[in-house]
């Protein structure tokens, strides 16, 4: 009986033995012999995490817009086109060629061969067709309205896609180039998972997804294929780190004690802590302008006395800018001169030139010129009686209310007499498209090409049919706009695009204020960290030093 | 005792309803599009129009909310609008780590309020009376959020004990718990000390003594016993402010539970998530109460049930 016992015992530890032997000698060509690569290269290894404030909705590229979803897609895939981190110009990533036939109709796009989802199929023209057609079914229309009239995709040969539009559309090419709802999506995962491809998502990218902790985080491992960097990076294989963990902590205080205690590398620091960051030789703070224009006032022109270009312009020399930005942005944020920001391709620096810098005096004059006058007694301009009185709509969102008010206090040494209406975003957007606002506080930072001009003042995206929230109907604005959009030559449409600019602020269309200034304080223990000029986190060289 | 909680179970019924339209009423009444919200700011009328059909939210509200209160008793609480998952789905994503906070946040509240309490009723008007009093009122005046912060910096920035936010350890639901937990059981403790010195002076607890009990015998099984049941009472109803308190707790501490959950999903109008929300966090007072309700029979076998 004892002995029999003895024998179990005996059995299973040779049993476990064995199983441990085994398990050790598959781990062993690994760690015993590694590529003479890999023992060079101390780069590798370590898992770096990055805190976010806001965690997305789904990893579903064609169903939403949120930032926080481009931030982990612009990791896990990559885009057809990529535009050069200094110069903004288009640069081959997975089309290593592209065309554009004369009569600007054809886009012609050539596939590297060597490219392969996570799920192990290859990107080719039919899966990237497949991919982009998923864009056109019900539900996607938010990636739709970001591309566009996408014309037919037509499959040429293996590699070599076409895609034919009814006129020249030249924002396709920035379309092409958008890191998130452009990018591949893995046609076998979307089979597979279906409605639940949203969390488990896959393209063909440096990083894999791995895992969702709702709530927590959500956790990427490097894709060990990745040979498709583009020339940009000195690293052309796969990533250095074994893993990405992005770490959603909403609340600001207790993100960057985490960033302190070292639980994250990198995260976006509030303005309000750069100054205690700032001198510290642990972290690393990288600052750029945040994309767009970040507060521009509307002028609706289709109100009275709006739709007078003198009161509009005497309305922007009334404005302050550096007391503004010194007030609503504690200082953290450059004046802005035009509709579109410098960091845009398409950006025509003459606007610096010709924009409203801060002149009361030639402000009252344009008043007063306008037969708005400032009798004797009062504070309030009037014209027939009338008092000049204006609104400005707004919702309560960081730097909004301390702007209007900034606002409201200039132009009233100009007598005019500012009413701040504040709503609740969605009704502040509602109550724009329908044009019940003298003037309004607005923001925006996704657009990346020029093509913005024609969404916000062309005629036939007023009156709430889309965001001309101007409500501006004017011809001259109107051709230079559609010029601008069906210009496939890029110097030409460098043209247009810099004299709808022109226009724009020769014609007070709209009173640029600020562009806010974005900053991120990164771990000493992470190299090779970058941001390009328009704030595009580059992290294909980045790895972990501990 | 069965017809009791059968009672109380069915006077649920209404209340569950009352909620449900409350919730309901005040989401749609308020300002603010969901289509919008998903649509993006810069989506056109033709887009947001579709998105609003398919929503159903060009529905009359009478019918979108049978819709949902039908689906809800068929246990379908709809789809989130922002993530488009099933909203049982996300609620159970995120229950277990709320119940765990606030069972933790509660069990300290008890520990420290009903002993800290005792302590102080046994020492009345001695120094250690006042220590503790001094501490609950303390506990009673900090604000949640603020007293959170200071925890992560001092236990997790500055001396490095523990983890700033997150929910992997046991260690990472130390200082939620402490931070959610301080309050009600400063409110705790006010209370036992009070309710234990009114029956402190009771006859029995003399008669108890004159027999010649030990104190000890005499604090716990007469004085605390008998002090209870007003205790048990705050003890329910602290559970309700404790739900609360753990949206303001969990968004401190980056924990996943239902009231970051909820704080999202009204930030973004997500209707379906808000309404399943609510209707579970109701149905976990109304079940803390029926229980408190039981609880009273146990500690005073003169209270009936019939």
């Amino acid at each position: 009986m004892f002995s029999h016992k003895m024998c179990r015992c005996a059995a299973m530890f040779a049993a476990i033995a064995i199983i441990a032997i085994a398990a050790f000698g598959c781990a062993s060509p690994a760690t015993e012999e590694p590529t003479p690569e890999e023992e060079v290269d101390e780069r590798r290894g370590g898992t770096v995490v990055i805190g976010y404030s806001e965690e997305p909705p789904t990893l579903d590229a064609h169903a939403t817009t949120a930032a926080a979803t481009v931030g982990v897609l612009d990791r896990i895939g990559d885009p057809v086109l990529e535009r050069n981190p200094e110069t903004g110009d288009f640069i081959p990533h997975l089309a290593e060629e592209w065309d554009i036939s004369d009569d600007g109709k054809t886009l012609t796009l050539s596939l590297r061969e060597d490219v392969i989802f996570h799920s192990g199929i290859p990107l080719n023209a039919e899966t990237l067709k497949e991919s982009w057609s998923r864009i056109l079914e019900p539900g996607h229309e938010v990636a739709l309205g970001r591309m566009g009239p996408l014309g037919e995709l037509v499959i040429e040969d293996d590699y070599t896609l076409r895609i034919e539009m009814e006129e020249p559309f030249a924002p396709l090419m920035n379309w092409v180039s958008w890191r998130s709802w452009a990018q591949p999506v893995d046609p076998e995962m979307v089979e597979e998972f279906g409605d639940d491809y949203g969390r488990n998502p896959g393209s063909v990218g440096p990083y894999r997804f791995d895992e969702w902790t709702t709530g927590q985080n959500i956790r990427l491992v490097r894709n060990e294929e990745y040979a498709w960097a583009p020339s940009f990076y000195e690293n052309q294989g796969a990533a250095y780190p074994d893993a990405l963990e992005l770490r959603y902590i909403m609340e600001d205080a207790t993100r960057v004690a985490a960033l302190e205690t070292g639980e994250i590398h990198i995260t976006s620091l509030p303005s309000t802590e750069v100054d205690r960051f700032k001198d510290d030789p642990d972290f690393e703070i990288f600052s750029y302008p945040r994309g767009g224009v970040s507060m521009h006032v509307l002028f609706n022109h289709e109100r009275e006395p709006m739709d007078d270009l003198r009161v509009r312009q005497a309305l922007s020399y009334a404005i302050n800018k550096p007391a503004i930005i010194d007030v609503a942005a504690d200082g953290r944020a450059e004046e802005a001169h035009g509709p579109l920001p410098p960091t845009m391709w398409g950006y025509w620096d003459g606007v610096e030139q010709i924009s409203y810098s801060h002149d009361l005096e030639r402000a009252g004059e344009l008043l007063d010129d306008a037969g708005w006058t400032l009798e004797s007694g009062n504070s309030v301009r009037t014209r027939d009686g009338e008092p000049l009185e204006i609104t400005l709509y707004l919702t309560s969102f960081d730097h909004w209310v301390l702007t209007a008010e900034m606002l409201q206090a200039q132009w009233r040494e100009l007598g005019v007499d500012v009413q701040i209406e504040n709503y609740e975003w969605g009704t502040v957007l509602e109550y724009l498209a329908d044009g019940r606002h003298h003037t309004a506080l607005m923001g925006y930072s996704t657009s990346n090409d020029p093509d913005w001009l024609y969404r916000v003042f062309h005629s036939s995206q007023a009156g709430g049919a889309g965001i001309n929230r101007h409500h501006i109907r004017d011809d001259e604005l109107d051709r230079l706009v559609e010029k601008q959009r069906h210009t496939m030559d890029p110097e030409q449409r460098l043209e247009y695009a810099a004299e709808a600019q022109r226009f724009v602020v020769e014609q007070a269309v709209q009173a640029p204020i600020y562009i806010l200034t974005e900053y991120v304080a990164v771990n000493q223990n992470v190299e090779g960290f970058a941001i390009d000029h328009r704030g595009n986190w580059l992290l294909h060289d980045m790895w972990l030093n501990d | 005792m069965t017809t009791y909680v059968l009672r109380r179970l069915l006077s649920a019924l209404p209340v569950l309803i009352g909620v449900s339209v409350l919730v309901f009423g005040m989401l749609h009444l308020a300002p603010g599009d969901p289509a919008r919200l998903i649509a993006g700011d810069e989506a056109e009328a033709a887009v947001l129009e579709e998105w609003r059909e398919r929503l159903g939210l060009n529905d009359p509200l009478p019918t979108q909310y049978w819709r949902f209160i039908s689906g809800a008793l068929r246990g379908d609480l709809g789809h989130s609008l922002r993530t488009n998952r099933p909203v049982a789905r996300e609620i159970a994503d995120r229950i277990a780590p709320t119940l765990q906070l606030a069972a933790a946040g509660m069990s300290l509240a008890i520990l420290l309020g009903l002993g800290s309490g005792t302590i102080a009723a046994v020492f009345h008007r001695r120094s250690l009376d006042n220590v503790v009093m001094v501490g609950a009122m303390l506990g009673v005046s900090i604000p949640g959020f603020w007293f959170g912060l200071l925890l992560i910096f001092l236990f997790a920035v500055t001396l490095g004990w523990f983890p700033s936010s997150g929910a992997a350890t046991l260690r990472h639901l130390v200082l939620p718990t402490i931070a959610l937990g301080v309050r009600a059981a400063a409110i705790l403790a006010r209370m036992t000390r009070s309710s234990m010195l009114e029956v402190i002076r009771r006859d029995f607890v003399r008669t108890a003594r004159a027999k010649g009990l030990n104190e000890r015998t005499v604090i716990y099984r007469h004085v605390l016993k008998n002090s209870l049941i007003p205790v048990v009472t705050i003890i329910g109803l602290q559970f309700g402010a404790l739900l609360a308190g753990t949206i303001i707790i969990e968004q401190v501490f980056t924990w996943p539970g239902l009231g970051t959950l909820l704080l999202h999903s009204l930030n973004a109008r997500d209707y379906p998530l808000v309404q399943g929300i609510v209707l579970y966090i109701a149905l976990g007072y109304l079940a803390v109460n029926l229980a408190v309700d039981l609880l009273y029979g146990y500690l005073d076998p003169r209270i009936r049930y019939d």
